[in-house]
């Protein structure tokens, strides 16, 4: 898991810096083995400037970080990080960054759209300008997640939200993780 | 001993909203003709190479870190050779 | 490398008047306390140390009024931050600070490295900083440059703060013409930590090591302290270079480090502090000062980043992210293995010797040797004139203005929409509130809350000061500052504990201006021992003028609070159909001063009339006693815009609405800002208990409706106003504003 943070500062680029830390060739080749990755945020981004998934992260439009819960849609549920979602279903989570705005060319976006690569879009407001209103996606294989909302600040009630537990059951569901017994 | 300076942009394709805001601004200030501004940021290298070896140093430094060509692009310019 | 002037030199050309040291001064330390004549790295010391900023030489008579002790007081003041005890082992350290003249000039750097320091000195005690709160206060939105400097400000404190990872949890944003030519930001920092781990900034035991780590020393920040202690001129403009630039990416390196030793290895350390106002020289002279010992470092050992840096640049420069060790001999290496892991240099510059003695070396030179108490112990405390101004006689005078409102809704739009009482969001949505997953209650409610993992406590945070009542009566309006304070933490259902505050006052040579801060700080002091909130940290930023204007006297008040349950948080906006509704404490025609007043009459003025204290502490008492033993659904205490805007305010996030009968308030005093009230909602079986603990100062008002409508029957007329209408409003003012072309 790739958690979220500003490692280097988020200099020069977010993420950029990072990509070259000693773990890194480890959890590529993790990666490469179809082990599941996950990363929020600036795990995200990492992941983007690792080449792990494709696209890059700019940005917001509005120049701003922006610390909010907004509305995301599940766009894909088949994969080994949503089987607990319903598909298209509405779910809520914090966003906090400054450089979220998802940017691939063109012909990226059609391929990603194409294989179901897209896990979740912001739903009712895009709050950084990311095309397709993307928030989330995984490689082709599917064993690669990257988002820049965070579930993992949205599993306790206390908090304001358990929309993001499921997503960490449905690593357990699928055998995916392991738990101390 | 050699001074670059390397110059990386976004991508003409990628939106610039930075420059679209100072574009705004300076219409503002009354300079109308201003019909386009890209945001960009400069490197300034030191590097202990002539010649051919900085053009070589430079191409692997904008590659691997000081770029990202999934938006953006670059160019240089070397300031003096010492 | 010579020195800029001899010491003749400088008792001829008197260069150290530009530092903001005195003739006097300067005259008492070379005949009483040298008894020769000082050097030029020497007279660089003694301003920047007998700066206002560093030794409070005007204040410490006021400063004396306030209580700093009570049952859980751990650290008062004296040490980086104050220390409470909050139950089984555990400590909360807090403590705020004010950067508002680096703020004003390069608001994005200034407010970046105020959030820079204050985090320093909360880790300096071994604590783990785990929330912030900011207060600040601008001029008016109308100025374009105003504007720009309010987005810098804001992008400033959320570039550190969110870098560093801690979550900004609070605050408070006002706008008022007299911050025009001096911005206020004050940041306040809350830390958690285990008792056994409290650290101190002291140098002690003859042959221990002071050892510097962290970032390398430049020219940044020289004579930021006597900056502080200057007011702003047209002429000073271009003050620019006294201003720090901030690396937050280091500084959370070096606070993991920091805490690695302080938790891990504390058999190393002897003392810790953080280097912040004058650089070196404070930080290594207060320590000596405070172990009782000599010094001598050896500037040339000292890390830097600029060529030929003189010792008066070394040891004033206020470069960032910096930190003074005091190790036991033998553990320096062990010491520099564990920022070696950080990427972070520490490096022994000097060792603690026999004596009382500060001496320094540069280039193999002895460039400074010095009595540590004539740096520290030995500044004069200078008496100031004080008197009452005019302005305050005048006024009891006069007749008490009175607002006669014909249309209430309208006059709530209206005050919905005044920037100091707008919605923040489009501002405080800049910060991570949420990093670290221990925020139960984020920015836009009473008070910040943090739960503490593993435990069921929480700490409820808040800011708080109105420089408008203090300006019209320094004494009540001190002690509303406190009161204020207090209602937001117990609107939360939290024990207030204690209190840091920053005190932002103009130029105290001016006797009315000194009349003031002693006055506020009396009634300040007098409402902290009622509340038994004693003052366990602080900071006092005084010369806050510009062009011989100055600011309005604006000490702010930073609370924290205890919540013992945390499932018992109380939300600040009303919950269920058919609560019943609460008004808590006296409604009077508290005009002066208002957030009412300013808007209709474009100013302030009239007499801040006084209040029973002790009565209002008592019925608060009870309120938080009732939370605890029946379930009150919501709480919201009562500010700017008074009684009106705090209905609506808790309304709105919510579908819901209120119905209320309130024949006691007329239109006038809906609007009102008596001090010490609260709205509180309470379902209909507490309702017995509620009304038998609060007795005569609560009253019925009515109930929380389905409806999304604000709807009340007043003395003399009624209010009927759609509360999507007016959130709507509210949301819009200040990004509204904030887009404005010229």
């Amino acid at each position: 898991m790739l958690p979220g943070g500003f490692s280097y500062g988020d200099y020069l680029r977010a993420g950029a810096i990072a990509r070259f830390t000693n773990i890194m060739p480890a959890i590529i080749k993790m990666a490469n083995a179809g082990k599941p990755v996950f990363g929020t945020c600036n795990g995200f981004q990492i992941l983007t400037e690792a080449g792990l998934l494709p696209g890059a992260l700019k940005r917001n439009d509005n120049q701003r970080f922006i610390c909010r819960t907004i509305p995301l849609e599940v766009v894909n549920n088949q994969t080994i990080f949503t089987t607990q979602y319903c598909s298209r279903e509405r779910i809520a989570l914090p966003i906090a960054h400054a450089d979220g705005s998802y940017y691939a060319d063109e012909e990226t976006l059609d391929r990603l759209e194409a294989n179901n690569q897209v896990v979740f879009r912001y739903a009712a407001e895009n709050p950084n300008g990311s095309l397709q209103n993307i928030a989330g996606i995984t490689n082709e294989r599917g064993n690669v997640l990257g988002m820049m909302p965070h579930p993992e600040r949205a599993v306790e009630a206390i908090l304001g939200s358990v929309d993001g537990l499921r997503l960490f059951k449905s690593l357990l569901e699928n055998g995916k993780v392991r738990t101390e017994a | 001993m050699t001074n670059v300076r390397i110059f990386v942009t976004y991508k003409q394709s990628v939106f610039d909203p930075q420059g679209e805001t100072i574009k705004t601004a300076i219409h503002s200030l009354g300079h109308d003709e201003v019909t386009s501004i890209k945001v960009g940021k400069f490197f300034d290298v030191t590097l202990a190479a002539t010649g051919s070896d900085v053009v070589t140093a430079v191409k692997e430094i904008a590659d691997q870190l000081l770029v990202n060509f999934n938006m953006e692009t670059y160019t240089y310019q070397v300031m003096e050779e010492a | 490398m010579k020195q800029a002037m001899t010491p003749e030199e400088i008792k001829e050309q008197k260069p150290y008047l530009d530092w903001s040291l005195s003739e006097a001064e300067y005259d008492y330390i070379r005949t009483q306390l040298l008894g020769r004549l000082p050097n030029y790295t020497e007279t660089g010391l003694f301003a920047a140390m007998w700066s206002e900023h560093c030794s409070y030489k005007k204040s410490k008579s006021v400063l004396r009024l306030f209580p700093n002790k009570n049952e859980r007081v751990l650290q008062g003041p004296g040490e980086g931050a104050g220390v409470v005890d909050i139950d089984d082992g555990q400590a909360v350290v807090f403590k705020a600070e004010s950067h508002n003249h680096p703020t004003t000039v390069e608001p994005y750097q200034g407010a970046a490295t105020g959030i820079g320091g204050i985090l320093r000195d909360i880790f300096s005690m071994g604590a783990r900083p785990i929330a912030s709160l900011d207060s600040l206060h601008f001029g008016e939105l109308t100025d374009p440059l105003m504007r720009m400097k309010v987005e810098a400000t804001v992008r400033g404190i959320g570039d550190y703060g969110n870098c560093m990872g801690i979550p900004t949890v609070a605050g408070e944003i006002t706008f008022d013409s007299c911050y025009q030519g001096n911005l206020l930001c004050n940041a306040m920092s809350v830390g958690l930590m285990d008792q056994k781990d409290i650290q101190q900034g002291r140098a002690a035991g003859i042959g221990n090591a002071v050892m510097y780590v962290g970032a390398k020393t430049g020219r940044d920040g020289i004579h930021g302290a006597t900056f502080a202690s200057t007011d702003f001129s047209d002429e000073n403009e271009t003050q620019r270079s006294a201003v720090q630039v901030g690396d937050p990416f280091m500084e959370k390196l070096l606070l993991e480090a920091c805490l690695d030793l302080i938790t891990k290895h504390p058999a190393w350390l002897v003392g810790i502090q953080d280097m912040g106002a004058a650089g070196i020289v404070s930080s290594s002279a207060e320590m000596a000062s405070e172990g009782k010992s000599g010094m001598e470092l050896n500037l040339d050992l000292v890390p830097q980043r600029e060529p030929h840096m003189s010792a008066y640049e070394i040891m004033l420069s206020e470069s960032q992210e910096r930190m003074l060790l005091c190790v036991k001999k033998g553990n320096e290496e062990d010491v520099k293995k564990i920022f070696d892991l950080y990427g972070l240099e520490a490096v022994t510059i000097g060792r603690i010797t026999a004596g009382h003695d500060y001496v320094l070396f540069h280039d193999g030179e002895e460039v400074c040797h010095l009595p540590v108490a004539s740096l520290t112990d030995d500044v004069l405390e200078e008496e100031s004139m004080e008197r009452k101004p005019a302005r305050i006689e005048e006024a009891e005078k006069q007749s008490a203005w009175e607002p006669h409102i014909t249309n209430i809704e309208s006059t709530l739009a209206d005050l919905l929409q005044q920037p100091t009482i707008a919605d923040k969001a489009s501002l405080y949505r800049q910060y991570d509130s949420q990093v670290r997953t221990n925020t139960v209650v984020g920015p836009g409610s009473d008070a910040g809350v943090i739960r503490i993992r593993g435990t069921k406590k929480g700490l409820a945070m808040t800011t708080d000061g109105n420089g408008r009542f203090v300006y019209l009566n320094p004494e009540v309006g001190g002690q509303m500052a406190l009161v204020e304070a207090a209602a937001n933490i117990i609107a939360s259902g939290a024990q207030p504990l204690a209190i840091t505050d920053c005190l932002n006052y103009g130029d105290p040579n001016d006797p009315e201006i000194f009349w003031e801060l002693h006055q506020s700080v009396q009634g300040m002091a007098d409402a902290c021992r009622e509340f038994n909130t004693p003052v366990i940290s602080g900071n006092v930023s005084l010369y806050n003028e510009n062009n011989g204007r100055a600011i309005h006297p604006t000490p702010m008040v930073g609370m924290v609070g205890l919540i013992k349950n945390i499932d018992r948080v109380i939300p600040s906006f009303v919950q269920h159909p058919s609560d019943k509704v609460y008004l808590v404490g006296k409604t009077r025609d508290d005009f002066a001063g208002s957030e009412l007043q300013k808007m209709m009459i474009g100013g302030i003025s009239g007499v801040v009339k006084p209040f029973d204290l002790s009565h209002t502490h008592d019925y608060m008492k009870r309120l938080l006693a009732v939370m605890e033993t029946v379930h009150v659904a919501s709480a919201h205490d009562l500010s700017e815009g008074g009684l009106g805007v705090a209905l609506a305010e808790m309304l709105f996030h919510t579908d819901l609405g209120l119905d209320l009968t309130l024949p006691m308030i007329n239109a006038d005093q809906f609007f009102s800002e008596s001090p010490g009230r609260f709205v509180v909602t309470v379902p209909e079986r507490a309702m017995a208990e509620f009304e038998a603990t609060l007795a005569g100062d609560a009253v019925l008002i009515g109930e929380v409706t389905n409806s999304h409508w604000l709807e009340a029957k007043l003395a003399n007329g009624e209010v009927n106003a759609n509360v999507c209408e007016l959130q709507k409003k509210w949301e819009e003012a200040i990004p509204c504003q904030l887009k404005l072309k010229d």
